[in-house]
């Protein structure tokens, strides 16, 4: 079997013995969601729409928002970080294989862990008649793929900052206010004016969670969803290069460092 | 098989500034220092060697071993190690190496060792059959059949410690590097990982080097010890010539039934620990048999034994000689 | 006595506060920016409604603020000592303040207070001076009585914590459940009338966390309910008495265990 298959495997056993953790992440996002979701829907009485939004629209968009979530966490940033700290890295450095397919297969397997419980809240929610299904077509599933891929490059170059910073905590909270206020998660954005709409929709938080979320709802023109993939892809090719640069240069620093 | 030429390596470290003020100041200038970590390192290695590197704490050698598996570059000189330069750490010298380090796990801590050598198997590309084999006759060799699928956080350090050697050498390396393998282990885990690497540098040819600060570590594996000291290598040579010449002498033990005078033939006499012994210091290479002789006739002697200077109080000798001529 | 004990904690506090000056600065931007999202998402729904269930802009913003303030006072007096006491619990080290002549349960509880959280508070006041005078109907009473129930809530809250905590006594890990408050009380940063009558009933009349900061917006606006009011002091006297039994027995566990 392939190593980095065997990397990918071992990060999944392990994020199943975490079972705990995964669990009550989500219950975590679920009462955020909760004090959403309600709010939102006392909004309507009777048939009234809200922007482009039905009540069950509403209600689906925000259960995705905040479901995605959870994948679009910052917690891959802080594995570099650990590594560091506990001088592992060294350890990964002398294999012979490359640390970034590595990490990207150790991405894969948190990930996939997530997606299936959150593939098994979305049935739930949906038994409870409170979301409401779509098919997406390839091109939104194209989208998610992609925007998936940025978040593995957005969340590398974060965690290369641990080169330099001592304390890189203050980077969660940072992350998630931003995902929850760009990407989306507290209200649908394009329930925002135009000219705030158009700069904000492009930025990375909001290709995590309002753009996925809407991809998957199927609410996306063809134009739409053709700009976002432009967008999502000039960022992967703009993080990748900063990603590169900034791992030859704390590599460099890390070489210095516990002599 | 290693040889290191004229090699030195230094870092830059900056100055913290204190307070406030300093952390704005460090904005815009940094005052740095260089620390030289090796200085003209020189030294060549054959295939099959077993080499002891010791020296006191921040004496350099976790440097070299950095140096050696291509974790840091040189700031000068030459390393050549089985035809590669290691710093460029491509995938076919790495293959060739087995790192352990004592205080760094590569073991996944959650899961059973057998996870991680899998993915170790996988990673080093070793042949299923041949990897089945060879794992069960290292299990069998450590003793550790029934502990391949218990969850590495169970494991005790000694058993633990195993897993890490035989991940560390299933694939066959050339060179086996070990930075304090036996930290914090049971003498009889100990005794079991000397064996192992014994039987593995005798069957396979593998060259050992280690470092270690228990010098029965050193004595049980190592017949060539290089010492390093700031940075330099102080001695490099056979074990037992060190401790001809570095070891002062020997105390020689002496019961009596009566007093002895503060000097016989030019001997200082000191008391001992017990109710007439004395400790008598003879230098090395000096013969005790006039000194006995001399003793026998004049006074009744209960016992008389030679202690020898132990291995570790001898290279304690140098480290500290070491310290008060530099400083 | 406690009040001599209460200054040198302070100051010791302090002294803790220089040294993590740093750390305090991100936490206080933090707190700027997470009142900053949430008045943009009030901005957002009002722009869509004049009232949520009868709650307007400015009484959902007095609700926000009220939940902010309980919130951080709670952390400013109880959270750090609450975070040392599990570790202490966890690892079998409160032998030392057993043996105190102060009570076991408030020692543990004060030790250190988290000064950036004031910075919090201050958020939370100045909003709250924004949003009241276009809520209060009553007269000045009704500051007064808000005041009252803001500390109420302040002192369920810490309850509900303390009881949480206490299960690290019977619990191997206890870190997740000592987690739970902190999402109760995120359930009530809401208006209690927009949660389904389930949710209502849990949280209202089972376990009345909704009611602490509710309750203290809903008199400032005139609307009180004799009968709930009632209930939810008897409900934290009652509670009070449960986390009190709780301890003594947790300490009882600790000493035979030893």
């Amino acid at each position: 079997m392939n190593k980095y298959l065997y990397v990918f495997r071992n990060e999944i056993l392990l994020n199943l013995t975490y079972k705990g953790n995964i669990i009550s992440s989500f219950i975590v996002q679920i009462i955020q969601m909760i004090t959403t979701v309600f709010v939102w829907r006392a909004l309507y009485s009777g048939e009234n729409d809200i922007g482009n939004y039905n009540i069950s629209e509403m209600t689906t968009y925000l259960i995705l928002t905040s479901l995605l979530s959870v994948i679009f966490s910052p917690n891959s940033a802080f594995r570099l970080s650990n590594l560091i700290s506990s001088g592992k890295l060294s350890i990964l450095l002398i294999r012979p294989y490359s640390y970034f397919f590595e990490s990207f297969s150790v991405f894969l397997g948190q990930k996939v862990v997530q997606i299936c419980v959150v593939f098994i809240m979305i049935i739930c929610f949906f038994l409870l008649g409170l979301f409401q299904f779509s098919f997406p077509n390839i091109v939104s599933i194209l989208l998610v793929l992609t925007n998936f891929i940025l978040l593995f490059i957005f969340l590398s170059v974060m965690g290369e900052l641990s080169f330099w910073l001592i304390e890189m905590w203050p980077l969660r909270p940072i992350y998630n206010g931003l995902l929850s206020l760009f990407g989306g998660v507290m209200f649908p954005l394009d329930l925002l004016p135009e000219s705030i709409l158009n700069i904000i929709q492009f930025t990375p938080f909001s290709l995590f969670g309002y753009v996925n979320t809407k991809a998957i709802m199927g609410e996306l023109s063809d134009d739409a969803m053709f700009n976002f993939l432009i967008a999502s892809m000039l960022w992967i090719i703009f993080f990748q290069i900063i990603y590169i640069i900034l791992w030859k240069k704390g590599l460099k620093k890390y070489e210095g460092v516990g002599i | 098989m290693i040889s290191f030429k004229n090699v030195s390596f230094s870092y830059k470290s900056f100055k913290k500034q204190v307070g406030i003020r300093g952390t704005l100041k460090d904005l815009f200038k940094r005052e740095h220092v260089n620390h030289t970590a090796l200085e003209n390192i020189t030294f060549e290695a054959e295939k099959g060697e077993i080499l002891a590197l010791v020296g006191p704490n921040g004496a350099g050698k976790t440097t070299l071993i950095k140096l050696l598996v291509g974790l840091i570059e040189p700031s000068t000189g030459n390393i050549d190690v089985l035809g590669f330069n290691p710093y460029k750490k491509s995938n076919k010298y790495l293959s060739q190496i087995g790192l352990v380090m004592g205080q760094k796990s590569q073991l996944t801590w959650e899961l059973p060792a057998i996870d991680t050598l899998h993915l170790i198997k996988a990673i080093y590309r070793i042949d299923s059959k041949d990897f089945t084999e060879r794992l069960n006759y290292f299990l069998n060799l450590l003793n550790l059949k029934d502990k391949v699928a218990v969850p590495v956080r169970k494991l005790s350090l000694g058993e633990r410690m195993k897993f890490e050697l035989i991940a560390s050498v299933i694939h066959y390396p050339k060179l086996l590097i070990l930075d304090e393998p036996t930290i914090g282990l049971d003498i009889e885990s100990q005794r079991a990982i000397h064996k192992f690497l014994l039987h593995l540098n005798q069957t396979e040819k593998t060259t050992i080097l280690i470092t270690s600060h228990y010098m029965r570590d050193i004595e049980a594996l190592a017949k060539r010890i290089m010492i390093l000291i700031n940075g330099q290598i102080k001695y490099d040579g056979d074990i037992k010539q060190l401790v001809n010449t570095f070891n002062k002498g020997n105390t020689i033990i002496v019961k009596t039934k009566s007093e002895l005078p503060d000097e016989i033939l030019g001997y200082k006499i000191k008391r001992g620990s017990e109710e007439n012994s004395w400790e008598i210091l003879l230098q090395a290479g000096e013969s005790y048999y006039e000194l006995l002789s001399y003793l026998t006739n004049n006074f009744q002697i209960e016992s008389f034994h030679m202690k020898e200077t132990p291995f570790e109080d001898i290279i304690f000798n140098i480290f500290t000689e070491t310290k008060e001529s530099s400083s | 006595m406690f009040f001599n004990y209460l200054k040198i904690v302070w100051s010791l506090s302090i002294s803790q506060f220089f040294i993590y000056r740093l750390t305090s600065v991100f936490v206080c931007f933090f707190g700027v920016l997470f009142t900053a999202i949430e008045v943009i998402t009030l901005f957002v729904l009002y722009h869509y409604t004049d009232s949520i269930n009868g709650w307007d802009f400015y009484s959902f913003l007095t609700l926000s603020a009220t939940y902010t303030l309980i919130s951080y006072i709670y952390q400013f007096f109880f959270t750090l000592s609450h975070e040392k006491l599990i570790d202490k619990i966890v690892e079998g080290d409160l032998d030392y303040d057993l043996v105190r002549p102060i009570d076991s349960q408030l020692i543990n509880s004060i030790k250190q207070l988290d000064i950036p959280s004031l910075i919090n508070i201050v958020i939370a006041i100045v909003l709250l001076c924004f949003s009241v005078p276009h809520v209060l109907t009553g007269h000045i009473f009704g500051i007064v009585m808000y005041i009252l129930f803001v500390l109420m809530g302040v002192y369920f809250y810490y309850l509900v914590n303390q009881f949480f905590i206490n299960f690290a006594f019977w619990i191997e890990r206890p870190y997740q459940i000592a987690a739970i408050p902190e999402y109760l009380l995120d359930i009530a940063s809401r208006p209690r009338n927009v949660y389904p009558p389930i949710l209502h009933i849990l949280f209202v009349w089972v376990f009345p966390i909704l009611l602490s900061t509710n309750l203290p917006a809903e008199i400032l606006r005139g609307d009180i309910s004799v009968v709930t009011l009632v209930y939810y002091l008897l409900f934290i006297i009652l509670f009070s008495f449960l986390v009190r039994i709780q301890w003594k027995q947790a300490l009882k566990k600790y000493q035979s265990a030893n």
